[in-house]
This record gives C-alpha cells, structure tokens and sequence, in this order.
C-alpha cells in the first residue's frame, strides 16, 4: 500500500514537474516572439486632411475593413479577454483621448501599425490582421490614417497585455495571431486598382472578407465561419441583385435573416452600389 | 450520541421544536417551488451565457449544453433534499438533527438560486424569498460546524460567534447596501470575516475532537465535519469559477475576432469551463454525501438503514436509466444501419434489457454498498466461516492462537491484540 503510495505521489510529481516545464516553455517560447523587435523601411505616405480623403477613410473603416468589430464602435478600443488563463488582451483606443494612440504616433507608425502588424516600439501586435491589410492601396492607407486622426478623443485607458497560457497556446498552434511574422515586410505590394465596377477592384475591397470565408473564400471550417462564396458554393443561386439585397436587408433570397453576429452585413451594406457590384463580379470568378 | 429527544423536553421546548419542524416543511416547500419554477429560466440562461460556436465546435448542441449544466445544478438539489428528508423523517425530534436538515435544504438551492435569480433583476417578493433561504442555509450551515454532533457549544463562547454571524448575515442579504452590510464592505475585510469564523468553527471541532467526544462520537463525526467545513467554505466556491475559469465562451465575442483567433482557443476554453463548473458543481455534493458515509459506517442517529435502501434505489435507477438511454440510442443507430428502421424494436429490447438487468444489478450494488459502508457485517461473516474451517483442520495451539488473532484484527482491526491462555500445568 505504502509503495503504491509512494509511486503515485512520484506519478503526480513527475506530471506536475512536466506540465510546469511545458508551461515554462509555452510562455518562454511566446514572450520572445513577442520582445522581438521589428526593423524595416517603411514607405512615406502621403496622409491627406481634406474632408473627401477623411469622409473616404471613415467609409473603409466603418464598412469593408470592420475595425469597430475589435476596437469598438467608436474606436476607443475595448477588452477582449480577462481572466487568468486567457490573459489579458484588448483592442488598442484609436482615438487621441487618454489611453489612445491618436496624437501619440507619427504617420509612419500608424503605417507601421496597420500595414505591418508592428507597434510604434517595433513590438509585434497580436490579432491585428495586417496579413489582410498589408495590401490597402497607398491612398486608401492615407485616407484611413485621416480618418483614425480626425476622430474624437474618447478618454478609455485599457488594461496592458499580458498573455495567459491559453492564449499563449493559440499563438504556438497559429503563427498568423502574429501578423508580423507572416508578412514579408519588404515584398513588393501590387498596386492598388481604381475604384470600378471591376472584379479587381472587387477582390481588392473583398481582402478582409477572408478572414471568416477563408483564404480563397471558399468558406471556412469552423463554427460560426463564413460561407462559401466561390462560384459553385452557398451563393450559387443568387442573383446580383439578390446579394446586394441580402447586404442591405440581412435578407437572404429564401426570406432568412442573416445573423449580424455572425456576418456584419450591416457594415459591409453601406457599401455603395459599385462597390458591391464590383465585389459580386469578383465572387464570379472564384471557381 | 447524546442528544435531547423530543419527549424529554419541556412544553415550551415542545411547541418551539414542532414551530420549527412547521417552519423545516415550509421552507422546503419553499425551496422546491423556487427552484421549479426557476428551471425553464436557469436553462434559458444557461443557453444565453454560451458562445454557440464553441458549443458547436465541440459537437455538442445547445440543448444538450443547457440539459447537462441544469441536470447537474437539480442532481445537486435533489441530493441534499433527499438526504435532508430522510434525517427530518427519522430525526427530526433533535435540534440538532432539524438544524442539519435546514442546512441540506437549503445549502442544496443556493447555488442553483443564485443562478436562476440574480441579485436585481427578480421582483422583491421572490428576491426576499430567496435571501431567505440562502439566510438559513448560511445560518444554519455555519452553526452545525459550532454545534455537532450534541447540540451544545463548546467551548460556550462560541455561541456569540454564531448570533455574530446570523447578526452580519442579516444585513448582507436583506440589507445590502447599508453600511453594515457585509456584502458593502472591502473584499479583504469580507475574506477576513469568512476565514475567522470558519477558523474558529474549525477550533472548536477540533476541541471537541480532542477533548470533549467519546471515541464512537470521533469516528461518527469525522466525515460529517469534513461536509460541514466544505459547507461553511462552499460559499467561496460558488464565485470561484467565475474568477478563475476563462469567459471566452461569451457570445460576445465578435465573429470577426473569434475567426481571426480561431475556434481552438474557444473550444478549449469552454471544455475547461465545463470541466470546472462539473467539478465545482459535483464537490458540493461531498457535504450530503459525508453525512450519506458517517450515517452509514459509524450509524450517526441510526438512520443507516433508510440511507442504505435510498443509496442502494437511488444508484440503481440512475444506472437502469443510463443503461435505457444508452441502449435505446445504441440500438436504434445499430437497427437503421441494418433495416433502415427500428424504433420501436430497439425500445421494446431496452425495456426487457432493464427488466432483466433490475434484479442482478440491484443485488450487485446492494453488495457494493455493503462492502464500502457495512464492513464489519460483510467482513464478519466471511472471516469467521473462514475460521471455523481452520479451526476444525488445526490441532496445533499456536496455529489456531495465530489464526484467531489474525481473524479479530481483520474484522475489528484493534491497535493491538494478545491473547492470555490460562497455563493447566499442575501445580500451576
């Protein structure tokens, strides 16, 4: 009995000494990620204030880039997770109140910020999809910069991060949670097309979307993932103009509602007209 | 144990233990009623307060989500009203006894009533209803760790803790928001309130212990006090989840950020959760349950037999119920995979299964529970039809001496055994 004892009490030590390396190592192993210290040249954008470039920078970042899912509905930022395991993580105030990176950053950060996945320090961001990011045309860059300058400041000082294992855990199982070391800092970037009623400047307007439909919109596999919106998928019988009716109502053609929590069509709805038509005539040519 | 009994008591006495049993089938009712009434509710909340995806993702529905965590918090209702039924039943003519019934009935429902009717957002009529069940069930939870097993105070003093402590308790729950509410003061000061009057609880058991109990109260009492700590401590417990276990699987979440991260976090997140809440959940069971084992093993007031037929029908329905459900759903896939239908081929096979399993299974466990809890009586009657052989094969004194100590330290398992042999010599 006493052996037995003995050997159990040897069992738990030894798994409660391996579970403490692993954790050791899980957050060794991110933190460093995490400290590196991201040295690049970073393009000059021309940051416009004139009211058409700000009202065209709050158009992109009100709609098709989704920043308020995360940051919130006025850029101030907002929790995302806290508690132990978790951690602490939360989505940056934009604006220049208290806590804000707004008129804290020079231009070249907000570039380095959004395009990069890189803070002001160099530091990595986590959950920021720069990936997606990384090819907004120079101008759209410009004018959303404008728009995250122009913002009122809203005073909200947000917790500072601090990864708990889970989360560390997440960022080992899926590299993309650090944006900047997926994106090839220094790759040429195609340039941007003019706004038309194109389906390259549909695929264009349609980058972000892949972050719930998948890499190639072919939907993705998780609960809660978008659709398929390839040719031969859950859009196969819609009409043209069932689709921008379905992301200006939450309606889709058979009469079902489109779950806002799920799929945001209220922001990607104020798309204008052409917008939607050149993203719809992308989605044609996804086989 | 001694304890007052009814008929022994004074008139006064008489009509204050008969107000209070009055008062134990109230407050049950009462209990009963809240929680439900509550259910519908709890589930909804339950489903509400759960990210679908992650509940999804884990190939679970929502439905079986909300039926497992409110199967759970009733198992946890019905097993401290059981157990508090039985030793009013049996026991309810000691004060002791009663205050212990008071305390399953209604320690069972706080946590459950705490979730289905959150602090202001019920009318006041159900909101005083409830604090008042959790103001016994704390009361009288905390006054059982001064007074078991005899009903008395030891040391005398502690009797002031306990008016302290229904005094506190009075203005946290019905008057939370003055300033003597215990509930309004600083968290440290409200940890340092628990930890001393749990503390002192904790001293006078062990002093009781110690110096006061005989050695049948010792072991009769052991188990029970380790469910009266548990219940005086549980009320940390409840918040315990929620402070330390992941809020992940809130359907706040946005989409956007639950792809972005990926459904792996989440999943894992809400597995941890379920994992904790079924821990947490299932430990509050340990107090109903240590008194299930010191009723049972040392027969604490007598009353093992009722416990042992409850245990002995209570396990056996829910196995006969796993067994029927498992079964149904095993054979109905096995049927549509072969014949395309069976519904009621694989229900009628269930039915006889569990009809012919009753017997076998109920004997089956009847020994089960025997051997945990009747030790003496299943082990007695083994050892000594075990002796009796050796004995009538040995002629060797010191064989059969060796054999006979071997079978008193098996079956009453003494700290030590001689045995002293008269010496026949002559002259001796």
């Amino acid at each position: 009995m006493r052996r037995s004892i003995k050997y159990l009490f040897l069992l738990v030590a030894s798994l409660v000494a391996l579970l403490a390396m692993s954790v050791f190592f899980v957050n060794r192993s991110v933190e460093q990620r995490l400290a590196r210290t991201y040295e690049f040249p970073i393009e000059p954008i021309e940051v416009p204030s004139d009211a058409a470039a700000i009202e065209r920078g709050r158009h992109l970042v009100t709609t098709i880039f989704f920043c308020q899912e995360c940051h919130g509905e006025d850029l101030a930022g907002k929790p995302h997770f806290s508690d132990p395991l978790s951690g602490t993580v939360s989505a940056r105030n934009l604006t220049a109140g208290a806590g804000g990176l707004g008129g804290k950053i020079s231009d070249a950060d907000w570039v380095r910020v959004i395009r990069h996945g890189v803070d002001e320090d160099g530091h990595p961001l986590i959950e920021m999809p720069s990936n997606s990011y990384y090819y907004i045309g120079d101008a759209d860059l410009g004018a959303i910069i404008a728009f995250l300058k122009s913002l009122p400041p809203v005073d909200n000082e947000l917790p500072e991060r601090d990864l708990g294992l889970f989360y560390q855990l997440a960022i080992l199982s899926d590299p993309s949670l650090i944006p900047a070391e997926v994106i090839d800092h220094t790759a040429p970037r195609p340039p941007a097309p003019e706004p038309a009623v194109s389906a390259e400047y549909g695929k264009y307007l349609a980058t972000a979307c892949t972050i719930c439909h998948g890499p190639d919109l072919s939907g993705g596999t998780a609960a809660g993932a978008g659709l398929d919106l390839t040719g031969g998928g859950n859009l196969i019988e819609w009409t043209e103009v069932e689709f921008m009716h379905a992301l200006r109502t939450g309606e889709r053609p058979r009469g079902e509602d489109i779950d806002p929590s799920r799929m945001p069509w209220k922001r990607v709805g104020k798309l204008t007209d052409d917008e939607l038509r050149a993203i719809w005539l992308y989605l044609q040519t996804l086989q | 144990m001694t304890t007052a009994k009814f008929a022994t008591m004074p008139a006064s006495l008489d009509k204050r233990l008969l107000a209070a049993r009055t008062a134990w089938v109230a407050v049950t009712v009462l209990v009963v009623a809240l929680v439900a009434l509550g259910v519908p509710g709890l589930y909804a909340r339950l489903i509400a307060g759960v990210d679908e995806r992650s509940v999804t993702d884990l190939g679970w529905t929502l439905a079986g989500y909300g039926t497992y965590l409110t199967g759970l918090y009733l198992l946890v209702v019905v097993a401290h009203l059981v157990i508090g039924a039985i030793v009013y039943w049996r026991r309810s003519n000691e004060w002791i006894a009663l205050a212990l019934a008071f305390a399953l009935v209604c320690n069972g429902a706080l946590l459950p009533l705490s979730l289905i009717y959150p602090s202001g957002s019920v009318s006041p009529v159900v909101q005083l209803l409830v604090g008042l069940v959790t103001y016994i069930g704390l009361v009288t939870g905390l006054s059982l760790l001064y007074l078991f097993p005899d009903g008395r105070f030891i040391p005398r003093w502690t009797r002031l803790m306990v008016i302290a402590w229904a005094g506190l308790l009075s203005f946290a729950i019905f008057t939370p928001n003055s300033a003597l509410s215990l509930a309004a003061w600083p968290i440290p000061l409200q940890l340092l309130v628990l930890v001393v009057w749990s503390g002192v609880g904790l001293f006078a058991q062990l002093h009781r212990y110690l110096e006061v109990s005989s050695p049948l109260q010792r072991q009769q009492t052991k188990w029970a006090i380790l469910g009266l700590v548990l219940a005086v401590l549980g009320p940390f417990g409840y918040f315990l989840p929620f402070v330390i276990l992941p809020a992940l699987s809130d359907p706040e979440v946005p989409n956007i950020l639950y792809q972005r991260i990926g459904p792996s976090l989440f999943t894992f997140s809400l597995v941890f959760r379920l994992i904790g809440l079924t821990g947490f959940t299932l430990a509050l069971l340990i107090f109903p349950a240590s008194f299930v084992v010191a009723i049972l093993r040392y027969r604490l007031w007598d009353i093992d037999v009722i416990i042992n037929r409850t245990l002995v029908y209570g396990v056996l329905t829910g196995t006969l119920a796993l067994v029927y459900l498992g079964g149904v759903a095993l054979l109905q896939t096995m049927f549509y995979g072969l014949t395309g239908q069976g519904d009621q081929l694989a229900i009628v096979a269930t039915t006889l299964a569990v009809a012919a399993l009753f017997n076998p299974l109920r004997r089956r466990i009847q020994a089960v529970i025997d051997r945990r809890f009747y030790r003496r009586r299943y082990d007695a009657a083994r050892a000594l039809a075990a002796f009796s052989g050796t004995v009538q094969e040995e002629v060797d004194l010191e064989d059969v001496s060796q054999a006979l100590l071997r079978v008193v330290e098996e079956t009453v398992q003494p700290l030590q055994t001689s045995i002293w042999l008269r010496d026949i010599r002559p002259g001796s």
